[in-house]
C-alpha cells in the first residue's frame, strides 16, 4: 500500500494505491463523511490480482475541498474522479462504491460507459433509496456523522463508524487515528456542512438520482449488500437489482453498512468472482 | 484525544490534546521524523489527570516547515513550541521528550527555567550521547528512516517504525498508517532531509548540546529509557543522571527506543507517580 498526493484537475488528492498497472483497475470510491482509509483492509489484498486506487473525494480526508457554490457535491466529485482515473493512468476501470461513493461509481457508467466494463455496488442508499427514505437516511447521516466531526475524539470516530456497522467491535483502530486528524482540519466540517445542505437538496440532487433509471443501467453489476444495513434498505436492493438488466446480488449475514471492512475475506472473493 | 489546527506564528500546527485547561500541564514531543501520533497509548490515560499537549513539531505530522536558516532545527523547534504554548494561553508546563524531543524539552528548560514543573527524558540519545555516539546514532536514523521516507509504503513505514522497537509488535498498525500518509507528504520529506543534514553538522549544533551542562540541569527531573533502547545508549543515561543534581532514572525491561509507546500502562502510571510527587 503506497500513498501519493496527486493534482487531479487543480485538486490536491490524496490517493493510497497498490499492485501492477498493467492488471484490471479497479476504483475504490468511499462513502460521504469518511475517507479513503475505509478501504484499509482491501488495498493490499485487492492488489494482489488488480490496480487498486482508493482516493480521497474532494473535501474528504485529506484532499482539498472544491466551492460547491451552493450546490450539491455530486457533480464536482464526479469530475473529480474522472480526474484521479485519468492521473492514475486508468483508462479502463471498475469503480466499486460504498453508499454515496456507489452512487458515484454508478454515474461514471452512465457518463463514460465504454471505460466502465462492470460496476460494483456496496450498501447505498444513496442509489435505491425513494426520495423520502433518502432524507430519513441523510438526517441519520447528519445527526450521527456530524457530531463526530463537530468534536472529534478517537471515541466519537469510532462510535460514529460503529452506528453503521453490525458489531462496532469489526471497526479497525488502524483507521480511526487517521479519520480524527482528517475531521480536525480546519476547512473540513465547513466543507462538510456545506455539501450536506446540497445533498439534502432533494430536487437539485434528481439529476444524479439512479433509481428511477435503472432499467437502463445496462453493465454487468455486482451488488454487496449487509442485511442489517442501518443506512441502505436491504429490500431496496433486492427490488432494484431485478429492475438492472445485468446485475447480481451478493447478501452478507450480520453485516451493516460497510460489508468490505466487515467481511474483508468474504468481499475479496465476492470480487475476484466477479473481475475476472 | 482530540485534535486540532491552530496557527502559530504563521506556521499551521496540528495539536493532539485531552484533558481540562486547569490541570497540569504535560507537553508531549515526538521524536525526529515522528509525529504527535507516537503518543497514542499515553493521550487519553494521561488525559484524566493532565491537560495534554501533543503537538507535530515543525516539519513534521501535519505541521508546516519553517525555513532553516541555514543552522540546525533545533532553534525553531523550540521557538515554535513555545509559540504553542503562548497559543494555547499556558505557562507553566511540563515538558516530557522523546529522542530529539527529550532534547528539546531540556532546551526549553534552559531558556525558561521559572516555567517548567518539572521535566521528563525519555530515551534520548540527543540529550546524552557523546557526539561520536550521537553521529552514529544519527546515521542510523538516517538508515533506517531513508526508506519509508523515499519510498513510502505501508510495509516501509511498518519496518521503520518497528526499527528502534524491543517487540515490533509493540507498534501499532493504526500508527504505522498514519506515518504512511505523514511520509507521503512532500514537503515533509523536504523538511526531514534538510533538518537531518543540519543536524549532523556537529559544529553548528554544538550550542544546543546539553551533554557538557548537564549539571545546571536543577529541576526536578524523570529519566526514562529502554534497557535495549538502540539510538539511546542505556550507559550514557546512567551516567548522565548521575551527574544532574535532581534527576532519577527509571530503566525498562526488554524496551527499545520508544518506552510509553512499547509499554504504555507501566509507563502511564510512572508519569502519573513522578507528577504527583
Amino acid at each position: 500500500m503506497k500513498v501519493e498526493f496527486i493534482d487531479a484537475g487543480g485538486v490536491n488528492t490524496r490517493v493510497i494505491y497498490e499492485g501492477d498497472k498493467s492488471k484490471k483497475a479497479i476504483l475504490l470510491i468511499h462513502g460521504f463523511g469518511i475517507g479513503a482509509e475505509s478501504w484499509l483492509l482491501n488495498i493490499d489484498e485487492l492488489a494482489k490480482d488488480y490496480y487498486v486506487v482508493a482516493p480521497d473525494g474532494v473535501g474528504h480526508g485529506f484532499t482539498d475541498p472544491v466551492a460547491l457554490n451552493g450546490g450539491p457535491p455530486h457533480g464536482v466529485n464526479l469530475k473529480h474522479f474522472f480526474d484521479v482515473a485519468d492521473a492514475m493512468g486508468m483508462d479502463q476501470f471498475v469503480p466499486c462504491g460504498s453508499s454515496y461513493g456507489a452512487l458515484m461509481a454508478a454515474l461514471m457508467w452512465f457518463e463514460a460507459p465504454d471505460r466502465v466494463p462492470q460496476v460494483i455496488l456496496n450498501g447505498t442508499g444513496s442509489c435505491f433509496n425513494s426520495e423520502e427514505e433518502l432524507a430519513n437516511a441523510l438526517q441519520g447521516t447528519l445527526k450521527n456523522a456530524g457530531g463526530a466531526i463537530r468534536t472529534p475524539t478517537l471515541e466519537s470516530c469510532r462510535q460514529r463508524m460503529g452506528n453503521t456497522v453490525y458489531d462496532v467491535s469489526m471497526v479497525p483502530d488502524d483507521l480511526l487515528l487517521s479519520q480524527l486528524t482528517a475531521y480536525a482540519q480546519p476547512t473540513y466540517i465547513g466543507w462538510w456542512e456545506e455539501a450536506m445542505k446540497g445533498m439534502m437538496d432533494i430536487p437539485a440532487i434528481r439529476p444524479y438520482r439512479i433509481l428511477e433509471r435503472l432499467e437502463k443501467f445496462d453493465v454487468d453489476t455486482m451488488i454487496v449488500w449487509g442485511r442489517e444495513d442501518p443506512r441502505g434498505i436491504y429490500e431496496r436492493a433486492v427490488e432494484a437489482c431485478k429492475r438492472m438488466p445485468k446485475a447480481e446480488l451478493v447478501t452478507f449475514e450480520k453485516c451493516g453498512h460497510l460489508p468490505y471492512l466487515e467481511y474483508p475475506d468474504l468481499f475479496h472473493a465476492a470480487v475476484r468472482n466477479f473481475v475476472k | 484525544m482530540r485534535a486540532k489546527f491552530i496557527d502559530v506564528a504563521g506556521t499551521q500546527t496540528r495539536v493532539l490534546h485531552e484533558g481540562e485547561g486547569n490541570a497540569d500541564v504535560l507537553l508531549l514531543i515526538h521524536g525526529f521524523g515522528s509525529s504527535a501520533d507516537t503518543w497514542m497509548h499515553n493521550i487519553d490515560a494521561l488525559g484524566q489527570d493532565f491537560h495534554v499537549i501533543v503537538p507535530d513539531l515543525v516539519g513534521h505530522g501535519f505541521t508546516g516547515s519553517v525555513d532553516l536558516e541555514d543552522g540546525p532545527s533545533h532553534p525553531k523547534a523550540v521557538e515554535h513550541l513555545f509559540g504553542v504554548l503562548e497559543v494555547l494561553g499556558i505557562e507553566r508546563f511540563v515538558p516530557c521528550g522523546s529522542s530529539y524531543g527529550g532534547l528539546l524539552g531540556a532546551l526549553m528548560y534552559f531558556d525558561a527555567p521559572d516555567r517548567v514543573a518539572k521535566l521528563i527524558i525519555n530515551g534520548s540519545g540527543s540529550t546524552f550521547n557523546t557526539e561520536e555516539q550521537l553521529a552514529t546514532a544519527l546515521q542510523g536514523t538516517k538508515k533506517n528512516s531513508s526508506i519509508a521516507m523515499l519510498d513510502p509504503t505501508l510495509e516501509s513505514c511498518r519496518i521503520r517504525s518497528r526499527g528502534t522497537a524491543y517487540d515490533p509488535a509493540s507498534v501499532p498498525e493504526s500508527f504505522v498508517f498514519m506515518r504512511l500518509s505523514i511520509y507521503s507528504q512532500p514537503y515533509i520529506v523536504e523538511a526531514w532531509r534538510n533538518q537531518l543534514d543540519a543536524m549532523m553538522d556537529m559544529d553548528k549544533m554544538r550550542p544546543y548540546r546539553i551533554y557538557d551542562r548537564l549539571e545546571d540541569i536543577a529541576v526536578e527531573t524523570l529519566v526514562v529509557w529502554g534497557r535495549q533502547d538502540p539510538r539511546g545508549l542505556h550507559a550514557q543515561a546512567v551516567a548522565g543522571v548521575e551527574r544532574m543534581p535532581n534527576a532519577r532514572l527509571v530503566t525498562y525491561e526488554e524496551c527499545g527506543h520508544l518506552p510509553f509507546l512499547e509499554k504504555p500502562d507501566q509507563y502511564n502510571a510512572d508519569i502519573r507517580a513522578f507528577l504527583a510527587s
